[in-house]
């Protein structure tokens, strides 16, 4: 079932790594209400123009969960869109 | 034209493909991708779902009798449209010549890419192990001396295919080949050519053109060229698309509306997006087309060619009240659409009145506006409860010019 978040995260990013869709910004870990979310495996990437903006989604799963999670580049936050649980 | 080598690119039932990937509980599994609107059909299936029957078009329910445990997901238009933007890119790393047929087929002109690449199959291994680490998902490849063998060659084996139709086998290919299997020969036409007595292309192919032009006018020889294997239309790349001919949105209601209130909203909503675009786009235009489908599917279109010029959303709107104040409504409504045709671009007419200079001040200073914070962030204030629509990618859609749409 997705349930949409919508709320400012802390997330560990490395620059220059790899990942799916060709994008050189993977993240890794992320901070959602004060508990930390390590990423299996970033299943999938797209970005979207929202005004003047890009925002780059990243479909991640902790292996137990599926997240959708959001760059912004204008505001430079990232942001826990949805949450899928699994079962 | 035939010594060109045209390549065909088609991912493997797309959009379902991407959802499975972008979620691991999905793989292996039937799924199909439905609209995001309460009403709607299948968009794509998975290849598991394919083999209870589930197709293109059927309704849920449908679905559902065919494959009990079919998993329904919603379409989600920004992943799919950023998707095949970013795949063009990788195919313009092969050829400049690079045509996006759909949101999930491209044509690539890879004639002279040759003499870097040595042979297709080179520039085939490549595409599908870029798309298959980059993005996890397979594609069929087809290639031909034309766009029309290119397509069919690709159609041969699915998913995750490669296929070459070289000039020699055409006709051996071809002979015993049913009709319908050519792009651009649906069930209609089918039946026609069939009641001449042609089912193959090897027969259409041979069955006399004065025939052909006399029963379908210009487009008889078209088929007989079909016929033969023979098409020479070029690989045109999206900045050599000719101009457009129309612009338009339509949507289907979550509900069929007969209140004219509420009709008058969703066509002002329609209207001020046909405008941005056409602003977007430097076009005007002066033919406004209104389309309806009433509740028991009967679709219609009026329209009315007005004197002036126009782009601006609300003179649109004000153009489609007036076709719907000349139509006498029989049911309720369930799609509205509003399209402008008969376009000129860079049209410029200084308007006399100051409060007309004044209306375009403003459509310019909501289109600043609403480039640097998203659509509709400054709109018409009837416009602020509007309708959410999550449409369909629509088959014109390109990744850039006049017909890319954001969703």
């Amino acid at each position: 079932m997705i349930t949409e978040i919508g709320e400012p995260i802390k997330v560990g990013v490395v620059f220059g790594a790899n990942c799916i869709g060709g994008k050189k910004i993977k993240p890794v870990w992320f901070i959602w209400k004060e508990r930390q979310y390590r990423i299996k495996e970033v299943t999938y990437t797209w970005t979207n123009k929202e005004g003047s903006s890009s925002v780059h989604y990243f479909s991640v799963t902790d292996g137990q969960n599926l997240y959708e999670i959001a760059y912004n580049t204008e505001t430079m936050v990232w942001m826990l869109m949805a949450v899928e649980m699994e079962g | 034209m035939d010594s060109r080598t045209i390549m065909h690119v088609d991912m493997n039932a797309f959009f379902a493909s991407v959802e499975q990937q972008s979620k691991p509980s999905l793989r292996d599994k039937p799924v199909a991708v439905i609209g995001a609107q309460q009403r709607t059909v299948i968009t794509t299936a998975s290849y598991e779902a394919r083999a209870y029957g589930v197709k293109v078009g059927m309704t849920v329910l449908e679905a559902k009798k065919l494959c009990p445990d079919i998993i329904f997901v919603a379409g989600n238009n920004k992943k799919y449209t950023d998707t095949c933007t970013r795949l063009v890119r990788l195919y313009a790393d092969y050829t400049p010549l690079v045509e996006v047929y759909s949101v999930d087929e491209a044509f690539l002109d890879i004639t002279g890419s040759l003499y870097l690449f040595c042979e297709p199959e080179d520039i085939a291994v490549q595409i599908k192990r870029r798309i298959r680490r980059d993005f996890g998902l397979t594609c069929s490849i087809g290639v031909g001396p034309n766009k029309l063998l290119a397509k069919l060659a690709g159609s041969m084996q699915k998913p995750d295919g490669f296929t070459i139709i070289h000039p020699g086998a055409v006709s051996e290919i071809l002979e015993k080949l049913p009709v319908s299997e050519l792009c651009g020969i649906g069930s209609r036409l089918e039946r026609h050519l069939e009641a001449m007595g042609v089912k193959t292309c090897g027969e259409l192919g041979r069955f006399p053109v004065k025939e052909l032009e006399n029963k379908f006018g210009i487009v008889g020889k078209r088929l007989h060229q079909m016929g033969l294997g023979v098409d020479e239309s070029p690989v045109v790349p999206v900045e050599d698309t000719p101009d457009a001919k129309s612009v338009g949105h339509s949507m289907t209601l979550e509900k069929n509306v007969s209140n004219g209130e509420d009709m008058e909203r969703y066509i002002l909503q329609l209207s001020e997006m046909v405008g941005r675009r056409l602003r977007r786009g430097h076009y005007s235009g002066r033919t406004i087309a209104l389309t309806l489908r009433y509740s028991d599917f009967h679709t219609f279109t009026r329209r009315c060619t007005i004197k002036e010029y126009i782009n601006d959303g609300f003179d649109i709107y004000l153009a489609a009240l007036d076709i719907l104040r000349m139509i006498r409504l029989k049911y309720a409504v369930r799609l509205l659409g509003v399209s402008i045709s008969n376009l000129v671009t860079n049209y410029c007419q200084i308007p006399l009145f100051k409060k007309d200079r004044d209306r375009v001040a403003i459509v310019q200073a909501m289109d600043e506006i609403n480039d640097r914070y998203g659509e509709f962030s400054i709109t018409q204030a009837r416009l602020l409860d509007r309708y959410q629509h999550k449409g369909v990618i629509a088959p014109a859609w390109r990744p850039a010019g006049i017909r890319k749409v954001n969703y």
